[in-house]
């Protein structure tokens, strides 16, 4: 007998879901990524920030630099959204508050990791410096 | 399940009982399971231990074991604990990630200005560089540094090393230090590129 809950209480879905470990894992391996990226990032930044527009969309055209941002644009937010669910769920106790932000926690990371990874990409797909 | 419960369970405690909730044993109204006892004449009914029908003790047993549940704490419950370096640091770790968050938000916009053109890219380079845009750079950067090596913390601790008092000690001052001067640095070399000063 692997499931030790009654029918009654499964077919509500509560209790685990068996989804805790893969939380566990995704947060700690998108940590151990970011700290790469996020050296990566800080080394970056200050050619970025002083060359103005021009430096920027140049920096762009390297496909490495691209896709290299667009990674730590995707793994941040999915490593924030894990971090934030955590803070939702440790301190609001009401469900439909807690449902509603854990939504909205979803809607906002994964909305600003496709927006900004396709802007990303736009400027390093559309060529040389202008 | 539910005529059970209502029966014998929390509702023999009297009228004036609140509802109690139940550990899975659910007070939940199945409609038109009142009175028609016979519908459910084939579910067990719980016995306890000693083979006493549960309504025997008007059924306190239940709503006592049921009260501790109600009035459990939620975590980690800030209020209770002393001051303490490592408190201090995973609180701030907390903030910092938050904080992150924005910044990532900030960065997507960052990606949306170079992609709609220099006109926007202007604006909103000089939105980031007025004063508040910088305050709020550095605290982001700050929270970077920080997040970063308490980060590296709590992964050497998910490997099972670094737990004892002194160490978790040393370990967060050594976190708190490294992001302010990790911080500070940083900013020197952004002011050694020229950054912000074509704005």
């Amino acid at each position: 007998m692997s499931d030790l809950r009654t029918p009654l209480r499964r077919v509500r879905g509560l209790g685990s879901a068996k989804h805790g470990v893969m939380h566990f894992i995704h947060q700690r391996v998108t940590g151990a990524a970011l700290v790469l990226l996020i050296c990566w990032g800080f080394s970056q930044t200050p050619f970025l920030v002083a060359n103005g527009y021009d430096g920027a969309h140049t920096w762009l055209q390297s496909p490495v630099n691209a896709a290299l941002a667009s990674l730590l644009l995707a793994v941040g937010l999915y490593h924030g959204q894990l971090g934030v669910q955590v803070v939702i769920e440790d301190y609001i106790g009401k469900t439909g508050t807690r449902t509603a932000l854990l939504v909205l926690n979803a809607f906002v990371a994964f909305a600003f990791a496709a927006v900004g990874v396709v802007a990303l990409l736009k400027t390093a797909f559309s060529g040389g410096a202008s | 399940m539910g005529e059970v419960a209502s029966r014998s369970g929390v509702g023999g405690g009297g009228a004036t009982t609140p509802p109690v909730p139940t550990c899975g044993r659910s007070t939940h109204p199945i409609k038109g399971g009142e009175g028609t006892g016979r519908r459910f004449v084939d579910t067990p009914v719980p016995r306890l231990k000693d083979g006493r029908e549960p309504e025997r003790d008007g059924g306190r047993a239940m709503a006592e074991s049921s009260r501790p549940i109600r009035e459990r704490p939620l975590s980690p419950h800030l209020q209770v604990w002393r001051w303490h370096v490592t408190l201090a640091v995973s609180i701030a770790h907390r903030f910092a990630g938050i904080g992150l968050y924005l910044g990532l938000l900030l960065i997507a916009g960052w990606a949306l200005a170079v992609a709609g053109g220099p006109d926007a890219f202007a604006s909103y380079a000089a939105l980031l560089a007025s004063p508040v845009g910088l305050v709020v750079l550095f605290l982001i950067t700050l929270a970077g540094f920080f997040h970063m090596a308490n980060g590296i913390r709590h992964l050497v601790w998910d490997l099972g090393f670094g737990f004892k008092p002194k160490t978790a000690d040393f370990t967060a001052w050594v976190v708190i230090v490294f992001a302010i001067l990790a911080a500070i640095a940083f900013w020197f070399r952004m002011a050694a590129f020229g950054a912000f000063t074509h704005v």
